[in-house]
């Protein structure tokens, strides 16, 4: 599991220009002052809200991506997941698909999967107990914006950290090239998924298995958005998306597979909102923070909001690699982490490391 | 006094050549009487009763000879320089007496005394108006606020703008006084006669007292003006209290005046009565101000070093001002030197300044010019960041006026104003703003104490950033151009009436934005924002009077009308749908000059002030404004890329109705004042920005705002000493600025259409600002501030949504970021107290911050992967003390 740093992030925002002139007028404003700005800890008292719902669903045009998954969020407590829910999707033609739970929570189609077209219109539909009639807004499949190639470069960038003081740091980063865009304004958000080759550094001769396994790890805390407005038949060339310091991970071969999602405005407007509230720093040109309002709301109760967000789109993936040998700079070994007093159990068996499988993913 | 003496001569002659024949018999015997005493007489031949002459008895003494010879003929006379002798009917004889000391009917103008008037027309008024202009007797600069009154009456006034005043007295023996701050008094024994003039000059000391005051237009005056929420500000007092690095700020010092505050530090703009900034009408020699602040905000655009005075109307605001809902700020620049030649320069850590002044004809025209340069370079040279290293923040502006006075009767003014703001950061982009800031006014006098004043205004403010980034590169400008014609009409009898009527034609137009990519490469795609245009006119009149000597009523109105002009591109909306582009029906193009929408109005204005004992006073008044443009943003602090915005078909004209009620009470000859003020204001159509709304570059705003109602209210207590070594005031406001945004559509409400407190609204707000004088030179200040910590919005929540920690926040302004105080000291000194060195030089050591508290601008929740989720953080922008060290050298 990997957090991203959002202040990297920062270097390489998506199409707000604003944030970068407001993002670089304040940093470097507050420093000019001889760093006489200060940020600090604060102790804040707020009433806790529980039993939220949280809405997590997606409708793209794979498989994997036409899940739905709700929670209660509990005051101060982990959020729980819901598998008494009657939750379906229609469309505007009048068809209409039950989803039914599986084992880790999630809802899918009953059948198959639902062909998701551009131009299509969806609406979600929820049922919990007597106290929720949950529904979304009417989404439209928008017109599908196909990632061309993904790619990785090693290299040296300065980063900002949270006082504005710049530091050097080596590591990869991601970039992406889409295809020529098909509607006039895109709506552009990425993900990714990596897998690294881990060797054990002190596997036992007698485990086989316990030496060479892949580990898949999926993003977690990742927003990266663009808005490529008057598009039409524009091409998105060697986007940075990521930059991932260098770490043992890249001691062989490091590879990702970038997920393109095409998706809507309103899709759109939200995660840049989280995003935005997510790197507010509280500056004199920041907007002030304000209440996050998906598309789904509870009939039975209007006046409480419903977590997430209905998410319908298209979808494309393209996936690179890097191995040592591109790198020019010195990366730990695996065998460092584990020269320690207690060196975890995936210092002897590959298996036990979080995400390890020994099943080699197609893009690696 | 030669003048006087000369005028008289004049007076003789003429009538000796008009009237030789009817009096002959009269005339050889006065002729006795001055050969006799060695006297001159001067008299006016009406007054004599030609039956009635006797023979004058020259071997008696003279007053004894003069007064029996009178007598019959019910003349007594007037004694001037022991030479001259002025006769006069006994009836105004008699109003001489009761106002002087020297009884009886051998009334003398005691020697020194100035004779106000025509003595021509002497005694055929009861009453005389007194007019004249008081001037800094070193640069001859109009001394603004000074009190002239009538020592033992009730009667004084003081000086406008322009230095000028003139009030209405009964004929008769006076003392005149003439006081302001920071210049020794003068006392003038006067003999009026009839209605003249009387101009003086006061000496600038710097030993005697200095005191820091805002005023209620001059000591009592605070109680007798109908109007309220008025507050001159010494611009010199502003330069002796403590400050930040060093540069003496005007528009950041109003902060400690009741009912005026800030959203924090580092932010440009102001917010008066519970109003947005955008609702301050800042005028500099009547042209608009329209970004307001140097370096982000750190700074004022305004050089203290060019500013002669500056009023700050809150409530009460004359019919002549309007535009704006909240205030109207009128800065008048500095009239330069007429007579000499002078200047300073001053050097800060930051800002190096210079300003000179003086004739370009002597006695007829004068030009003042202010420069300042600003660079933080060597600061950011400094610092650990490479990026800074190669950052870069300057900013440099000139202001200059010209004054001349082409015919005695007319005067001209021209007055400029050109800054450049540069902010590089790194090498990736430069960010740089302009201001063009031009004036023209020609002030003519009629006869009859009218007044015409035309005055023509241009401003000009530009924003451009040009981004270096790889990919990215563009080039973005915006802007707002605006230029006026405006003339005055005032009827000024001196008397306690004023009439006043003027008209106003003044043109907007705004460049929302336009981005333009400067490589092939760049990712950005070009986009231009449609300008918006408009018109404003306006005719207003009003009128103040004295109906009795314990009233004092203010009454007017002015009628606005706005045009909004094409070309423009409006979108229609689908009524049952929030205004998204999804709702976007239909859309209708008009042309270039096409009126599109018209709105108009009348704003009336009163108020009133009845004294209710001496030194005490109620007032009451009200005032209704509109206003037609507005700064679209949804932060906090005013920022240089704001974008303002026309009323049109999506927003209406912001309309704002105030009512206030005060009680002034001044106490030891009124060096002690006090007031309590109460206000209610009203605000319609005020404008809102959506949650989360994304306000740049967005064609069709009208999506991202909302537009709701507001009001404020709230009570200002203030206590204000002028003299004595320990000067300075205390004041406390309660106010509470809310809003209440409750469209129909769920999308069209904020907090489910409930009222919430605005971005600026701070209850608690107490100043105290303060001057102690410790020796001739040396004097110390101190400020201090509390207010209630402006409302913010907290996370309430946070969850996971699709591996992404998302932070819940609470509906708008439902908690506080932590209270605001501070306190700053300085010591001053100023290097000479001679009244004719021709070098001055002054020191300001200068403690901003003294206790080095971290006050928050803004509480925030960061997501750094060090800190546990939604973590939060308290920005404080200048969280240390600041010291700073100023040097001045004047060259007298």
């Amino acid at each position: 599991m990997r957090f991203t740093n959002p202040i990297q992030r920062l270097q390489i925002a998506p199409g707000g220009v604003r944030k970068r002139i407001t993002s670089n007028l304040f940093c470097a404003f507050a420093l000019l002052l001889t760093c006489v700005s200060c940020i600090e800890p604060y102790e804040v008292e707020v009433p806790k809200q529980d039993n939220i719902l949280i809405v997590e669903s997606m409708l793209l045009d794979h498989p994997d991506y036409q899940r739905t998954r709700l929670y209660f969020q509990h005051q101060d407590g982990p959020r729980e997941l819901i598998y008494n829910a009657i939750v379906s999707i229609s469309n505007k033609a009048g068809d209409s698909w039950p989803l039914v739970v599986t084992y880790d929570g999630s809802y899918v189609p009953l059948s198959g999967s639902i062909v998701v077209a551009a131009g299509d219109e969806f609406q979600l539909e929820i049922a919990i107990g007597d106290s929720i009639r949950a529904v979304s807004t009417w989404e439209k499949v928008p017109e599908p914006s196909e990632i061309d190639t993904a790619f990785i470069e090693a290299k040296y960038r300065s980063v900002v950290n949270n006082r504005g003081i710049e530091t050097t740091s080596k590591g990869i980063e991601i970039f992406v090239s889409t295809k020529p865009v098909a509607s006039e304004n895109t709506y552009l958000r990425w993900t990714y998924e990596d897998t690294y080759a881990y060797d054990a550094p002190m596997a036992s001769d007698l485990c086989s298995e316990c030496q060479y396994c892949y580990i898949q790890e999926e993003v977690e805390n990742f927003i990266e958005l663009a808005e490529v407005l008057n598009s039409k038949g524009k091409v998105l060339s060697g986007k940075s998306i990521e930059f991932v310091e260098f770490d043992e991970r890249f001691g062989i071969r490091f590879a990702v597979l970038v997920k393109q999602l095409t998706i809507t405005k309103a899709a759109y407007e939200y995660y840049k909102s989280i995003n935005q509230l997510n790197e507010a720093r509280g500056s004199i040109f920041d907007p002030p923070p304000a209440v996050l309002r998906g598309n789904v709301s509870n009939n039975l109760r209007p006046t409480e909001t419903v977590y997430g967000f209905f998410e319908v789109g298209k979808y494309s993936e393209a996936s690179a690699r890097i191995t040592k040998s591109d790198i020019d700079f010195l990366i730990p070994s695996f065998y460092e982490n584990c020269l320690v007093p207690n060196p975890g159990t995936d210092c002897f068996d590959c298996r036990t490391r979080e995400g390890a499988t020994k099943i080699r993913p197609d893009y690696f | 006094m030669k003048k006087n003496y000369c005028y008289l001569l004049l007076l003789v002659l003429f009538n000796y050549d008009g009237n030789a024949q009817d009096v002959s018999e009269w005339k050889t015997k006065i002729g006795q009487l001055e050969k006799a005493f060695g006297i001159d007489i001067y008299y006016r031949d009406e007054w004599v009763d030609a039956s009635k002459v006797t023979i004058p008895d020259t071997s008696l003494p003279r007053d004894q000879a003069l007064g029996a010879f009178l007598s019959p003929l019910n003349l007594s006379y007037i004694t001037y320089r022991k030479k001259l002798v002025v006769l006069l009917p006994d009836s105004t004889a008699r109003r001489f007496a009761s106002s002087s000391e020297d009884y009886g009917s051998q009334l003398k103008i005691p020697e020194g005394v100035t004779i106000i008037g025509d003595l021509k027309s002497f005694g055929t008024q009861r009453n005389a108006t007194i007019r004249g202009r008081i001037l800094d007797a070193n640069s001859g600069d109009p001394l603004v606020g000074a009190n002239v009154m009538l020592v033992g009456t009730n009667r004084s006034t003081s000086t406008n703008e322009k230095g000028e005043y003139s009030f209405q007295v009964p004929v008769g023996l006076y003392d005149l006084l003439i006081t302001t701050v920071g210049y020794i008094e003068e006392r003038k024994p006067v003999a009026i006669v009839g209605d003249g003039q009387l101009s003086t000059e006061l000496f600038d000391t710097t030993y005697e007292l200095e005191e820091i005051t805002i005023r209620e237009r001059a000591f009592e005056n605070n109680v007798t003006d109908a109007k309220m929420g008025i507050n001159s500000i010494d611009v010199a007092s502003i330069r002796r209290l403590p400050s930040f690095l060093g540069e003496a700020d005007v528009i950041k010092s109003l902060t400690f005046l009741p009912g005026v505050s800030s959203v924090g530090e580092g932010s440009s703009g102001f917010n008066v009565r519970g109003g947005n900034f955008d609702q301050n009408l800042i005028l500099m020699d009547g042209a608009p101000v329209f970004y307001p602040s140097h370096m982000l905000g750190f700074f004022s655009l305004i050089n203290s070093e060019m500013v002669d005075n500056l009023t700050l109307y809150r409530g009460g605001v004359p019919a002549k001002y309007g535009g704006r809902i909240s205030s109207v700020l009128d800065i008048r620049l500095k009239e330069g030197d007429k007579k000499r030649w002078n200047g300073n320069v001053g050097l800060g850590p930051i800002t190096s300044k210079a300003f000179a002044e003086g004739p370009l004809i002597k006695n007829k025209a004068s030009l003042a010019l202010g420069v300042r340069v600003a660079s933080a370079d060597w600061i950011l040279k400094r610092t650990r960041s490479i990026e800074l290293r190669e950052s870069g923040a300057r900013y440099i502006d000139f202001q200059g006026t010209i004054d001349a006075f082409v015919t005695d009767k007319d005067k001209v003014r021209l007055s400029g104003y050109m800054s450049g703001d540069r902010f590089s950061f790194a090498q990736d982009a430069i960010y740089s703003y302009q201001n063009n800031i031009y004036s023209v006014s020609w002030t003519h006098s009629f006869p009859q104490n009218i007044y015409l004043k035309v005055n023509g205004a241009s401003s000009d403010y530009d924003f451009e950033v040009e981004n270096t980034e790889t990919l990215r590169e563009y080039i973005m400008q915006s802007g707002i151009h605006y230029k006026d014609v405006k003339a005055d009409l005032t009827y000024d009898p001196g008397n306690g009436f004023q009439a006043e009527v003027g008209v106003l034609a003044g043109k907007y137009n705004i460049e929302r934005g336009e981005l333009e990519p400067t490589t092939i490469s760049s990712l950005e795609a070009a986009r231009s924002l449609q300008d918006m245009n408009g018109i404003e006119k306006a005719v207003y009149g009003s009128l103040e009077w004295k109906p009795a000597s314990w009233l004092t009523l203010s009454a007017g109105s002015r009628y606005t009308t706005f045009d909004q002009k094409g070309p423009l591109k409006i979108y229609s909306y689908d009524p049952a749908l929030a205004r998204d582009d999804d709702a976007i029906i239909d859309s209708t193009s008009y042309a270039k000059g096409d009126v599109i929408n018209t709105y108009s109005g009348f704003e009336p204005r009163g108020s009133a002030s009845i004294k209710i004992a001496e030194e005490q006073s109620i007032k009451i008044g009200y005032n209704r404004m509109r206003q037609y443009i507005n700064i679209v943003s949804n932060t906090a602090a005013v920022t240089p890329f704001d974008i303002w915005t026309t009323s049109g078909t999506h927003f209406k004209p912001v309309i704002g109705d105030q009512y206030g009620i005060g009680y002034f009470r001044n106490f030891t000859k009124n060096k002690l004042q006090t007031s309590v003020e109460l206000f209610y204001k009203e605000v319609q159509n005020v404008t809102e920005y959506k949650n989360n709304a994304d306000l740049f570059l967005k064609d069709n705003i009208e999506t991202e705002l909302l537009q709701g109602f507001g009001r404020s209210y709230g009570a200002e207590f203030l206590v204000q000493k002028d003299a004595g070594l320990l000067t300075g005031w205390v004041s406390y406001t309660y106010s509470r600025s809310l809003r209440t945004i409750n469209g129909e559509l769920e999308e069209q409400k904020i907090n489910r259409g409930k009222e919430y407190a605005a971005d600026f609204d701070k209850p608690h707000t107490l100043n105290i600002v303060s001057t102690y004088k410790l020796s001739r030179l040396w004097r110390f200040s101190g400020n201090f501030t509390y207010s209630t910590g402006r409302p913010t919005s907290y996370p309430i929540d946070k969850y996971v949504f699709n591996g992404i920690v998302v932070a819940q926040f609470s509906e708008r302004n439902q908690f506080r970021v932590p209270d605001y105080h501070r306190l700053d000291i300085a010591f001053s000194v100023d290097g000479t107290n001679k009244r004719k060195a021709k070098v001055e030089t002054s020191w300001t050591f200068s403690l901003y911050n003294v206790y080095g508290r971290k006050n928050a601008y803004s509480v925030f929740f960061s997501q750094r992967n060090s800190d546990p989720p939604v973590t939060p953080y308290k920005l404080a922008v200048l969280g240390i003390p600041f010291p700073s060290v100023t040097f001045n050298l004047k060259f007298l």
